[in-house]
C-alpha cells in the first residue's frame, strides 16, 4: 500500500509539475487528494503533507521539471510500472504545453509609452496572465511607482496601460482595485484585532465575512502562531508584514501585486511563506507580481522577470 | 428690569486699570506686546459701543430685513474667520465646502431654535435672533474651524493608511472614515466639556448676563440649558455637513489620495 500511494503521488507530482505552466490545478495538496480519491485512495491531508515533506526534504521536490523526471525514473526503475506511469505523464506533458503556449500570450496588463515624471519611462511592456513575475531593480528605478500604476493608485503622466486589453482609466477604480489587490510594503494595520484586521478588507470590498477556520488556517500559512483576537498593533514588523499579506489572501483576488513582501522577514520564513504563497497561487488564473531585492527569492518563485534601472527596462521569461 | 444698577462713566474708567496692571507687568517682564493689549482694548471698546448703539436702533425698530441683514453679516464675517484661522492653505473647494457647511447648518439650527424652541414672535424680533444667532454663530465657528484643522492634519499623518484602505478596494467614504470621524470628535470636545463643566466650573455669560440684567435666576439657566442644546445641535449639524463636502476634495475622481486640490 504504502509503496502504491507514494506512486501514485508521484504520479501526481510529475503531472503538478508539467500543470504549473498551464497553470490549471489547484493547490498542489488538493489537487493530490482529490486525484487519490479518484484512484481508490481515501488519504487525510495530515497523511499526505508529511509525505510530500519528506519528499521535498529528500529533493524530490524541485521546480524545473526535468530534474524532476530524473528523480522520478530513478526511483521508478527500482518500482514496477515505472515505465508506463512516466509515459502516461509525459503523454499529458505533451498535452499540457500545447495548452500552456496557448495561455501564455494572454496578457494581463500592457504599458505603452507611460511616462511619470522623472521616475518611470516605459515604452513597452506586457505582463503575462497566470503566471509569477518578479520586478527586480536598484532603489529609486521606479519599481513600487509601476505597481502604483497597475493599481490605479496614480495616474501616468502620459501614456496608456490597460488591463485585459481595457484602458485602466475606463475601468471602475473600485471594481479594478478588488481585481488587482495591492499589498504596500510597509504594513497598513488597522484598530483592532488581528481578526479584525482580517474581515476589514473583505468588508471594504463589500464582501462576506470569512470563518474562524478561513482565518485561522490563513495565519497558519503565513505561520502566525497568534490567536484572532491578539491586538495587532503589538505585532513586531515583520509579523505585520506577514497579516497584511494573508489579509489580502482571504480577499482571493485576480492579480496581487506584491511590494517587497518579505522585506521584514527572517530568510528562512521568506523563503517558506514565499513557497507556500507560490504554491497557492498556482491554481486557476492567478496573476503576481511581486517586487523583490532578493535574486534567491525571485528564482525561486519567478516565472518571468522585469528588471527595472533608472534608464531602462528588461523583461525576459525565466 | 428698573433694578438694574447702571455704571457711571467713571466706574468703567476704572475698570481700564485692569488693562494698565497688565501692561506694567508685560513692560517690566520686557515682553513686547504692549501695542498688541492697546490695540485690542482700543477694538474691543470701540466695537461693543457702536454694537451697543446698533442693537438699541435695531430693537426700537425691528424690521426683518435688518435681523436678516444682522445674520447675514454676522455668519461672512463667521466663515472669514474660519479661513483665516486654518493652520493650512485652503483651495477654492474647500472654502466653498466651509461656507456652505455654515451656511446650511447655522441657519437650520438657528431658525429651529428661534421658531420652534423658543417661538418668538414676530419671529424676527432683534433683541432674541441676534444675540442668540451670535452664540450659535460663534460655537459653530469654533467647532468648523478645529474639524478644518484637524481633517487637513489628519489626512497629512494618515496617507498611508488611507491608501491601504484604497488598495484593499475601499471607497473613498470607507477609507475616509476614522479621519472624519476624529475630526469630528475632536471638533465637538470642547462644547461637549464647556456642558460638562457648566454650572460648576462656570457660569455661562449668557446666563450670568441675564441675572446680572435682574431676570430670575430659574428663567436665565432656562435659557441657558436651551441655549446650550442649541448650540450642540448647531456645531454637530455644521461640522458633519463640512466633514461629508469635504473628505471628498482628497480623492479624485479615480479615487486616488491626492493633496488637497487647488482649483
Amino acid at each position: 500500500m504504502e509503496d502504491k500511494v507514494l506512486r501514485k503521488l508521484f504520479l501526481g507530482f510529475i503531472q503538478i509539475h508539467i500543470l504549473h505552466h498551464a497553470k490549471e490545478q489547484p493547490i498542489f495538496g488538493l489537487w493530490m487528494l482529490e486525484e487519490l480519491k479518484e484512484h481508490g485512495y481515501s488519504l487525510s491531508a495530515g497523511t499526505l503533507y508529511p509525505i510530500l515533506h519528506t519528499m521535498e526534504s529528500d529533493g524530490l521536490l524541485v521546480k524545473e521539471e526535468r530534474n524532476v523526471e530524473g528523480k522520478i525514473r530513478k526511483y521508478y526503475r527500482t518500482t514496477e510500472n515505472g515505465n508506463r506511469v512516466l509515459e502516461e505523464a509525459q503523454k499529458k506533458h505533451t498535452n499540457c504545453s500545447r495548452k500552456s503556449r496557448i495561455d501564455r500570450r494572454v496578457n494581463m496588463f500592457e504599458l505603452k509609452n507611460v511616462r511619470v515624471n522623472g521616475i518611470i519611462h516605459i515604452d513597452d511592456l506586457t505582463i503575462p496572465a497566470n503566471q509569477f513575475t518578479c520586478i527586480l531593480g536598484p532603489s529609486g528605478s521606479g519599481k513600487t511607482t509601476l505597481l502604483r500604476l497597475l493599481n490605479d493608485l496614480s495616474s501616468p503622466d502620459e501614456g496608456e496601460i490597460s488591463f485585459k486589453n481595457e484602458r485602466v482609466a475606463d475601468i471602475d477604480p473600485l471594481q479594478l482595485r478588488r481585481t488587482v489587490l495591492m499589498v504596500p510594503q510597509a504594513p497598513v494595520i488597522f484598530d483592532g484585532s488581528i481578526e479584525d484586521n482580517l474581515q476589514i478588507g473583505l468588508a471594504f470590498s463589500r464582501k462576506e465575512a470569512a470563518g474562524v477556520e478561513e482565518m485561522e488556517s490563513v495565519l497558519k500559512l503565513f505561520m502566525l502562531d497568534k490567536k484572532l483576537n491578539d491586538e495587532a498593533e503589538n505585532l513586531s514588523g515583520g509579523e505585520k508584514q506577514r497579516l497584511s499579506w494573508a489579509r489580502a489572501m482571504l480577499l482571493d483576488p485576480e492579480v496581487f501585486l506584491l511590494d517587497e513582501p518579505t522585506s521584514a522577514l527572517d530568510e528562512e520564513t521568506a523563503r517558506t511563506v514565499l513557497t507556500r504563497f507560490s504554491e497557492y497561487t498556482k491554481q486557476p488564473s492567478k496573476t503576481v507580481i511581486m517586487i523583490t531585492h532578493s535574486k534567491t527569492l525571485a528564482e525561486l518563485v519567478a516565472e518571468n522577470t522585469i528588471e527595472m534601472s533608472r534608464y531602462s527596462l528588461r523583461s525576459g521569461v525565466s | 428690569m428698573d433694578d438694574v444698577m447702571d455704571l457711571s462713566f467713571l466706574q468703567l474708567a476704572a475698570a481700564y486699570i485692569f488693562i494698565l496692571i497688565l501692561i506694567v507687568i508685560v513692560r517690566v517682564r520686557g515682553i513686547r506686546r504692549e501695542k498688541e493689549i492697546l490695540l485690542a482694548t482700543v477694538r474691543m471698546s470701540l466695537q461693543l459701543i457702536l454694537v451697543g448703539y446698533l442693537l438699541v436702533y435695531l430693537f426700537d425698530n425691528p424690521n426683518p430685513f435688518y435681523t436678516l441683514g444682522i445674520i447675514a453679516i454676522m455668519q461672512v464675517f463667521a466663515v472669514y474667520n474660519v479661513y483665516k484661522r486654518t493652520k493650512h492653505p485652503l483651495g477654492i473647494d474647500m472654502k466653498k465646502h466651509i461656507a456652505i457647511a455654515m451656511g446650511v447648518g447655522i441657519l437650520t439650527s438657528l431658525f429651529f431654535f428661534i421658531l420652534v424652541v423658543l417661538d418668538v414672535t414676530p419671529w424676527y424680533e432683534p433683541r432674541y435672533f441676534i444675540p442668540i444667532a451670535g452664540m450659535i454663530i460663534g460655537n459653530s465657528m469654533t467647532g468648523v474651524s478645529l474639524g478644518v484643522n484637524n481633517l487637513i492634519s489628519g489626512f497629512d499623518s494618515h496617507r498611508a493608511q488611507i491608501e491601504g484602505a484604497l488598495m484593499l478596494g475601499a471607497a473613498p467614504k470607507d477609507a475616509a472614515k476614522k479621519i472624519v470621524n476624529e475630526a469630528f470628535d475632536s471638533a465637538m470636545l470642547p462644547t461637549i466639556n464647556s456642558m460638562v463643566g457648566m454650572g460648576i466650573i462656570f457660569l455661562p455669560g449668557m446666563m450670568t448676563g441675564q441675572i446680572l440684567s435682574g431676570t430670575s435666576p430659574i428663567v436665565a439657566v432656562e435659557y441657558q440649558i436651551a441655549i446650550m442644546l442649541g448650540i450642540v445641535g448647531s456645531v454637530s449639524l455644521t461640522v458633519i455637513l463640512y466633514l461629508q463636502l469635504a473628505y471628498k476634495s482628497f480623492f479624485n475622481e479615480r479615487f486616488q489620495l491626492v493633496k488637497e486640490r487647488k482649483k
